[in-house]
């Protein structure tokens, strides 16, 4: 075969298959977004307003996709059926008054059957009257902090308000209402599974309903670009049953008592003198000459060092499963996947049984704290805290020794 | 001896070094040097490009012939009179006028004698570009109307939107939205008009819309000249660390308004956390989506905290933040400091103000609670927890 009829020969062949590879491609983009581990997937709504925005989305896509197909279908024949093989041109006419009257009635019927039920949800994911339960958000360059006010929650007396970060404890079945806002640039909140989006502001409150059916474990990322770690800004909802609810809340408000282990005891001084000066561990109190403990209580001021003003309070660190802006575990991959895939029934008893030392994910732990900009990318290097009016955006490295690492790390295993 | 090019760049570059001069000695300091430079560069490459105008004869070969100076049309007579010469004088005057009374006569003279400059000059030079007159007055087109048109339709652009912001701001409050539907309606019944009578004469449509900004612009100048109605000022948040926040009268400079941190905002009204009532003697306040009223709130630390404070008492008062007790180290001496914000006062039966603040740290870290108070009432107060 000539190289001539080869080349003519390869071209046939191309032509020939080009629908198959059309439909390949197709097939492999669309396969693509089926997953079976999803934990931040829209159209698995997981509470009342996901479901109210699945019950709207889905009709609305179907309707999208007819008359997309349609459009895309004659646009594709009229291409091909009329296209230019050197004919003359055809007659021009302008103007078809009842086509374009019909050409105008068809959309905006669609429009208006699309419409009704948009407004008609969004009215209803914006109602507030019927909250049971209220969490103030705020966005912080890259975490996010939940706040509890003195309340009664979904059944459950708040006394004291509560304060935790990277995982919204919330009650199942009941209708919270979180009071969003930013302490330093924009962020968004989004737990795909339990609502919509809602955007947090410096210096505004948005509220954004939140309900999760069942006790579980609800992923979501902040989806509003808010620098350099932005990917690494997440966030989990937890849902529990009422009962176990309380009992999370009364251990949240229980102070942190002075530690027993020798290590963790010595992880005590490290922490007041390293991390204390923007970490608050409610119950830390300032230390006496002799070494007992005064009835001052050590009061972080993260207002001096980070932009935010703010840094996660480590009271009941071990309480959460993640850290870091909920980016990493601090629980093992064995525990983890036990606690996530636990039934609803069992899920309670096992995340308010927190981090245990067999389940401690200590080696994340210990790279965040040797060096946490190595980590998660943050402004908070000297030049980049000169740049920022003498204040970090995240966390530095303190450069600690090995010891005072393994001290700091014995001392928050105990904060429960 | 000189060409029409020649001319027209040693003119620029006279001006440019004139302008550099003036820009230095009134400007002065970095800014002043980097203008002055700025001009000189010009100056030096309107010089250059003299120097290959005069040297070349504007690249015209009859300019070569011995005769070119005397006979050729850049050395004829003006043909036509011209307005820029008195203008630029009465642009100089306004100088001198201005640097000796405002700013903006000053500013006014500097802009008037830059265009007389540039539209004498163009003038000047397209005048002799050749002996017919005609193209004359189309190669000065060519070269001033790109700038003329943009520049004059934003003027008039300018001078509509200022008289009619004269004209909403003299009228009453509930006037306003009247004269702005009636306004509407005519320009949308004028456009109505105009489009549904295509034959209609361009002298017509250009003389109603000249009688029409006429007249905006005169009325605007006469409200802008009697002044704007009384426009009600709103007194916003004080902080003084104590001493006015705790009065219940108004003290020495309590009067002063003082927009802290922008609290005028409408952004910020929006966005309202807690609202503080004052009804019967009693202070109560309620949290946004929080069910009742509430004798304690919970605030975020170090967050901006936006409250509403509601006098529906017939007294003025004030609500007042009390934002705990903290040791300051003052030269070795530890001072005890009693923070405080406040709203000014506020008149009674249903006088309202906007209060903002920030609380940086915990309430376990003050030795007295913060509180909502109300200066000269006994009792009213809202605790403040800050987690």
């Amino acid at each position: 075969m000539s190289g001539v009829e080869q080349r003519v020969s390869t071209v046939r062949f191309v032509k020939q298959r080009s629908g198959i590879l059309l439909a390949v491609v197709v097939a492999a983009v669309m396969l693509g977004g089926c997953a079976r581990n999803a934990p931040q997937d829209t159209f698995q709504p997981a509470g009342e307003n996901a479901r109210r925005i699945n019950n709207l989305q889905l009709p609305v896509f179907i309707i999208a996709g007819i008359v997309g197909v349609i459009v895309f279908s004659v646009v594709i024949f009229i291409v091909i059926r009329y296209r230019d093989r050197g004919q003359e041109m055809p007659e021009q006419t302008h103007g078809k008054p009842a086509l374009e009257i019909v050409l105008t009635i068809i959309p905006a019927v669609i429009l208006i059957g699309v419409g009704i039920p948009t407004v008609s949800t969004v009215f209803s994911l914006a109602k507030t009257s019927d909250t049971q339960c209220v969490v103030n958000v705020t966005g912080q360059q890259w975490w996010w902090e939940y706040e509890y006010p003195v309340q009664t929650c979904g059944g459950v007396n708040i006394a004291e308000p509560i304060v935790t970060s990277g995982e919204l404890v919330l009650p199942t079945k009941v209708h919270v209402l979180l009071r969003i806002t930013s302490n330093d640039v924009i962020h968004s909140y989004w737990i795909p599974k339990l609502n919509g989006k809602r955007d947090a502001v410096p210096g505004r409150i948005h509220p954004l309903r939140m309900e999760a059916d069942q006790p579980g474990i609800y992923a979501g990322q902040c989806t509003e670009f808010c620098g350099l770690s932005h990917a690494r800004m997440r966030m989990d909802a937890v849902g529990l049953y009422s009962a176990d609810f309380a009992t999370w809340v009364a251990n949240q408000l229980q102070l942190a008592p002075k530690p027993t282990d020798a290590q963790a005891l010595k992880g005590e001084d490290t922490f007041r003198t390293q991390c204390s000066r923007c970490h608050q561990v409610n119950g830390l109190m300032e230390e006496n000459a002799d070494g007992t403990n005064s009835d001052k209580p050590v009061i972080s001021f993260p207002d001096l060092y980070v932009v935010a003003g703010n840094a996660p309070n480590l009271t009941n660190l071990m309480t959460r499963t993640t850290f870091a802006g909920a980016t990493w575990d601090l629980l093992n991959d064995q525990c983890r996947k036990t606690l996530h895939d636990a039934s609803p029934d069992k899920f309670g008893a096992l995340y308010l049984k927190g981090v245990t030392p067999d389940c401690f994910n200590e080696a994340d732990l210990r790279e965040w704290i040797r060096n946490a900009p190595a980590k998660k990318p943050m402004y908070s290097s000297e030049a980049q805290k000169a740049q920022n009016g003498g204040k970090y955006r995240g966390m530095p490295n303190l450069n600690l020794t090995d010891n005072q690492i393994d001290e700091i790390i014995a001392y928050l295993l105990e904060r429960k | 001896m000189f060409t029409t090019g020649s001319k027209l760049f040693l003119g620029a570059t006279v001006m440019s070094t004139a302008a550099a001069v003036v820009y230095g000695a009134s400007k002065g300091g970095a800014t002043g040097w980097q203008g002055v430079i700025g001009l000189l560069s010009a100056a030096v490459v309107f010089a250059f490009l003299f120097g290959v105008n005069y040297f070349a004869k504007d690249g015209n070969v009859s300019a070569l012939s011995d005769n070119a100076t005397t006979e050729s049309p850049a050395a004829q007579p003006p043909v036509e009179r011209s307005m820029w010469p008195a203008l630029a004088a009465l642009a100089v005057g306004a100088l001198a006028v201005g640097a000796q009374s405002k700013p903006i006569v000053f500013k006014a003279g500097v802009v008037l004698l830059l265009a007389a400059a540039v539209e004498w000059m163009v003038q000047g030079w397209s005048e002799r570009a050749s002996g017919d007159r005609a193209y004359n007055a189309g190669l000065r087109k060519r070269m001033l109307n790109p700038l003329e048109f943009p520049l004059l339709a934003a003027a008039g652009l300018a001078a509509i939107i200022y008289s009619f912001s004269r004209i909403m701001l003299w009228i009453d409050k509930s006037g306003g939205p009247v004269v702005f539907i009636i306004a509407g309606a005519l320009v949308l019944f004028g456009g109505f008009l105009f489009a549904s009578r295509p034959t209609l004469k361009k002298s017509i449509i250009a003389g109603i819309c000249t009688i029409g900004a006429l007249g905006l612009v005169s009325t605007g100048a006469v409200m802008a000249v009697d002044g704007q109605r009384t426009i009600e000022t709103h007194p916003t948040t004080r902080t003084d660390n104590g001493a006015a926040c705790a009065l219940a009268e108004e003290g020495p400079g309590t009067q002063a308004e003082v927009d802290n941190k922008g609290s005028q905002a409408v952004a910020s009204k929006s966005a309202i956390g807690i609202t503080v009532v004052l009804e019967n003697g009693k202070l109560t306040a309620h949290e946004l989506a929080l069910p009742g009223t509430l004798k304690t709130v919970t605030v975020s630390r170090g967050n901006i905290v936006n409250v509403i404070f509601k006098n529906r008492d017939p007294e003025k008062r004030r609500l007042t933040v009390n934002m705990g007790e903290f040791e300051q180290d003052i030269n070795g001496t530890k001072v005890k400091q009693h923070p405080k914000t406040c709203t000014t006062l506020v008149r009674g039966k249903d006088g309202s103000q906007f209060l903002s603040f920030i609380l940086p740290k915990p309430s376990i870290a003050s030795t007295q609670p913060y509180t909502f108070t109300v200066p000269g009432i006994e009792g009213a107060s809202i605790d403040i927890k800050v987690p």
